[in-house]
């Protein structure tokens, strides 16, 4: 299964892409929407079976419109996953994790029908955060055999 | 009882009652735990549903029934990291008293110090007053603290009270329980903790309500009655039985996590803790400080009394102005204006002109023509002449009568009409101040007169107290935009010690098989997140407190001062592919003595340059630190430099400012760093500067990837400004010095999108200088 993991600290994805490449996952690992939108694009050629996006990074990559929506940055992830990812693949939704800080201001400005199907992993919590990406990426694997 | 485990990982989940109860398996449990309170999970589940996040945070009785659990201990502590639930004795509730030892911390104390302490009987009238009396307003209880509000609302037909702190920010439900139209119990539900265990609360309430299904599925026989309280409290525990005598392996602890992982937890806790009390103690200082300072400003730009006249009119008018702006646009207010009131004459009719004014007039007014409001003479009352508006036992009922095209209706849109003491230039006013029909304290409550005029003891106390307002709701603004950066950037740390914990300390197994390598990089990476969540706790609480005072040591700077960066900052370089360049190490090196300053604070000043270089530097470049004497300087003093590549960083003082950050920075930042650092280099005696040189008009890393391209994709007049700008940089020396070379682990390949999205973004050297004196003034250098 290929993940591709959109990620733009170090600190956060570095430790946890190894544990995926370690329990079998082919990870791609993304530090920008350039990279990201890359990665999507070969789709064809390299199947994404599951999508980690974090919410808050620089918008370079995105359009001048798509960038105005995105709170200065704060949801660049998802005008990425919803312009571009979602728009050409609705099914993606249900593959999809959106692993980040800034939830709230998510919810706030996302309709709830807009994200149906996506989970969303706090990753300040009072659990793990991370184990419980693990768990969920290892359940979207298991739901996509 | 303290949490000391981060993330959160409980060892017992149980029920209230399971604790204390006799018999119980759960009886010998210490230490933290998630305390379900499952005998009201029906209603909970309800509820949660009803509400954006809910969190169950205490139930009790109004009714008198025990329908709480026993559990001998009284306060279990909210800490944001995890979720707990107090817990109270059911003999306590049972004898109709609530447990007064019950300690809050945060905003739980508030609503702690309404209810508890009183007697049960006296909280059963409060709270259910509150709930059925209420009007549609808010009400408010003030405790010395920052006003809270309570406010009457309906969800799905069910009536409860929102518990709302503008300051904290923070709102939770208090929801009475029903059960045949009898109170049982009152439920608070709401964002009592951070936002983001929703998710985690509402699975858990969701598993509660499961486990209760399932169970009734099972014994059908056993209906949900409702009885009473008790009955159902009883049969909802026994459900509770079933599964924990079926679920023991998943409730008990897991010692292996607690070996391997208490360091890591005890640390996290504390800072957690230090977040939390940092947060408090920056918004009360923020805003006091701005507050205050605005004020006083204010207070300054006002004419000292007895002197008046136009020029200190004029100066009061401008700030009013700037007041009333802020007004409308912060507030509800539908319009507000400023009305001023010429000295009293027999030969005109009295006219109130507008000199300040905000939002939108009432029509009713636009036939004034705006700047004048004519008093209508012959609406006085009888008796009553013109110089009536100037007696301050009279001038209310003058006013609402004569006011130009102002009916007795429109009363309901002023609130506050002030006249004062004639003569006097601060006084000599008329303020009318529209509010929407929303905003409470409306004239809806048909306060008398006499109050009205009691409230605004002068004008100028009204000017500072809208002031105030304003400052107060925009440094509230300004302040939780900077704690969500300081809550992100801790987050991304916090979450990176959890993913290490996760992906490698998990269980000793996995310790193990840690090559030696792996585990030093682990244990470095482990130090550098513990390091970097310190020193941001530090920059942000040195940005309200003053810096400690210089305790100067003599230490060799590379050693101890910059080459940890290459390890603090080892996985930010490897995602960025970025490399640290500094020279070689030499305790021996003239160039290059020891340094002479505050260890501490030295350290924090290169932290906050390093950072500030690894977030605006382009991947796949290098950062060059150093730290050498400046010979060129008869005084010789050290100078720091950190060289980085990327995003301009325009030659402005002000950003060594307090919270000001470049414009189009790309990251967030909290707007701190360069004012820290340049604190700290001037209480060492030294300064700090910066220079941007634009080396290329494109992405230096893509250049020669650009090139690379097929011809077909790329435009040949920007191949051939690349190219000639390659060879210049080449022959200069500048591109071996800013790239990461190929032969790096952290070569940097960009993607073809990449190339060609960025290739245009110009990229230039910012190299930060700080010069700190040998010796510094008062210092004990050798």
């Amino acid at each position: 299964m290929t993940i591709l993991f959109l990620e733009d600290r170090g600190s956060v994805s570095i430790h946890i892409t190894e544990k995926l490449e370690q329990d079998g996952y082919d990870v791609v690992s993304a530090y920008n929407i350039n990279d990201a939108q890359s990665a999507w694009e070969s789709r064809k050629e390299k199947p994404i079976d599951c999508l980690i996006v974090d919410l808050n990074m620089p918008a370079d990559g995105l359009s001048g419109r798509e960038k105005e929506e995105t709170k200065g940055g704060l949801l660049t992830g998802w005008i990425w996953l919803r312009e571009h990812v979602f728009k050409e693949d609705p099914d993606t939704k249900t593959k999809t994790v959106i692993f980040s800080e800034y939830l709230d201001l998510f919810r706030m400005h996302v309709l709830e029908s807009e994200y149906e199907g996506v989970v969303t992993i706090p990753k300040r919590a009072p659990y793990s955060p991370v184990e419980k990406l693990l768990k969920c990426v290892k359940k979207i694997a298991l739901e996509g055999r | 009882m303290r949490f000391t485990h981060w993330p959160f990982r409980p060892l017992h989940i149980t029920n209230d009652g399971e604790k204390s109860r006799v018999g119980s398996p759960l009886r010998k449990l210490t230490g933290p735990g998630i305390i379900s309170n499952n005998y009201l999970a029906a209603f909970q589940t309800e509820i949660a549903h009803s509400i954006d996040r809910p969190t169950t945070l205490i139930e009790f009785s109004p009714s008198g029934e025990p329908i709480r659990t026993d559990s001998p201990l009284l306060t279990f502590r909210i800490h944001p990291a995890c979720s707990l639930f107090r817990v109270f004795s059911s003999s306590h509730l049972s004898s109709g008293e609530l447990c007064s030892g019950c300690i809050c911390i945060n905003s739980d104390a508030r609503h702690a110090r309404f209810f508890y302490g009183q007697t049960q009987a006296q909280i059963d009238a409060q709270l259910l007053s509150a709930v059925k009396n209420v009007p549609d307003s808010f009400f408010t209880i003030y405790d010395g603290e920052p006003v809270c509000g309570f406010e009457r609302r309906t969800i799905n037909k069910r009536t409860f009270l929102t518990y709302d702190c503008p300051l904290l920010g923070f709102r939770e439900g208090v929801f009475p329980i029903y059960v045949e139209d009898r109170v049982v119990g009152v439920l608070f539900a709401g964002e009592i903790v951070l936002q983001d265990k929703v998710d985690f609360i509402r699975d858990r309430i969701r598993g509660s309500a499961e486990r209760i299904s399932a169970y009734f599925k099972q014994h059908p026989d056993q209906q949900l009655s409702v009885g009473t309280p008790r009955d159902l409290v009883i049969q909802i525990l026994n459900v509770n039985d079933l599964w924990l005598q079926d679920n023991q392996d998943k409730v008990m602890s897991d010692e292996a996590y607690r070996a391997h992982l208490e360091k890591t937890c005890q640390e996290i806790a504390r800072l957690e803790e230090r977040l939390e009390e940092e947060l408090t103690h920056q918004r009360r200082q923020y805003i006091n400080e701005r507050v205050g300072t605005r004020i006083e400003q204010f207070r300054k730009t006002l004419p000292q009394e007895p002197v008046g006249g136009r020029q200190a009119l004029d100066l009061l008018w401008r700030d009013v102005e700037k007041v009333l702006s802020g007004l409308v646009k912060d507030f509800s207010f539908k319009y507000l204006s400023v009305f001023g009131i010429p000295k009293p004459t027999t030969k005109t009719a009295p006219r109130l002109h507008i000199v300040a004014r905000a939002g939108d007039l009432p029509k009713r007014f636009a036939g004034s023509g705006y700047e004048t409001i004519y008093l209508r003479l012959s609406a006085l009352p009888d008796g009553k002449n013109h110089g009536s508006v100037y007696n301050p036992s009279e001038h209310y009922s003058v006013l609402k009568k004569c006011l130009d095209g102002v009916s007795p209706d429109d009363l309901g849109d002023f609130s506050l009409v002030r006249v004062g003491v004639p003569l006097h230039p601060l006084s000599s006013i008329a303020i009318l101040v529209g509010y929407s029909e929303k905003y409470p304290g409306s004239a809806k409550e048909n306060r008398p007169l006499g109050d009205l005029d009691r409230t605004l003891q002068s004008f100028n106390t009204l000017v500072v107290s809208s002031l105030s307002a304003i400052l107060a709701a925009t440094s509230e603004q300004e302040i939780d935009s900077r704690m969500r950066i300081l809550r992100h950037e801790v987050g991304q740390l916090t979450v990176g010690l959890d993913a290490l914990r996760v992906c490698y300390l998990n269980n000793p197994e996995d310790i193990r098989s840690l090559t030696e390598k792996k585990a030093g990089d682990l244990a470095r990476d482990f130090e550098a997140y513990l390091k970097l969540v310190y020193l941001i706790f530090d920059s942000v609480k040195y940005s309200i407190d003053e810096l400690p005072k210089v305790n100067p040591e003599p230490f060799l700077a590379f050693r101890e001062l910059l080459f940890k960066w290459k390890d603090i900052y080892r996985l930010e370089a490897k995602k960025k592919c970025l490399e640290f360049c500094l020279p070689e190490i030499d305790s021996g090196d003239p160039e290059r003595p020891r340094v002479h300053g505050d260890l501490n604070l030295l350290e924090q000043l290169v932290y906050n340059l390093v950072n500030n270089a690894v977030k605006y530097s382009y991947r796949g470049t290098r950062i060059h630190l150093d730290c050498a004497i400046d010979r060129g300087d008869p005084s010789m003093p050290h100078r720091l430099t950190v060289t980085n590549y990327g995003v301009d960083m325009p030659e402005e003082d002000r950003l060594y400012d307090l919270f000001q950050r470049g414009a189009n920075t790309p990251e967030d930042g909290l707007g701190i760093g360069l004012w820290l650092a340049k604190k700290i280099a001037l209480a060492h005696g030294g300064s700090i500067r910066h220079t941007p040189i634009l080396i290329s008009s494109f992405n230096l890393p893509l250049m020669e990837p650009y090139l690379r391209l097929p011809m077909s994709i790329t435009d040949s007049a920007i191949r051939d400004q690349i190219q000639e700008e390659l060879n210049r940089l080449r022959l200069s020396g500048e591109y071996d010095a800013a790239l990461t070379p190929s032969s790096s682990d952290n070569r940097y390949n960009p993607l073809l999108r990449e190339v060609l999205n960025a290739i245009s973004q110009p990229t230039y050297c910012v190299r930060i200088h700080v010069r700190i004196p040998q010796a510094p003034k008062g210092g004990t250098a050798k």
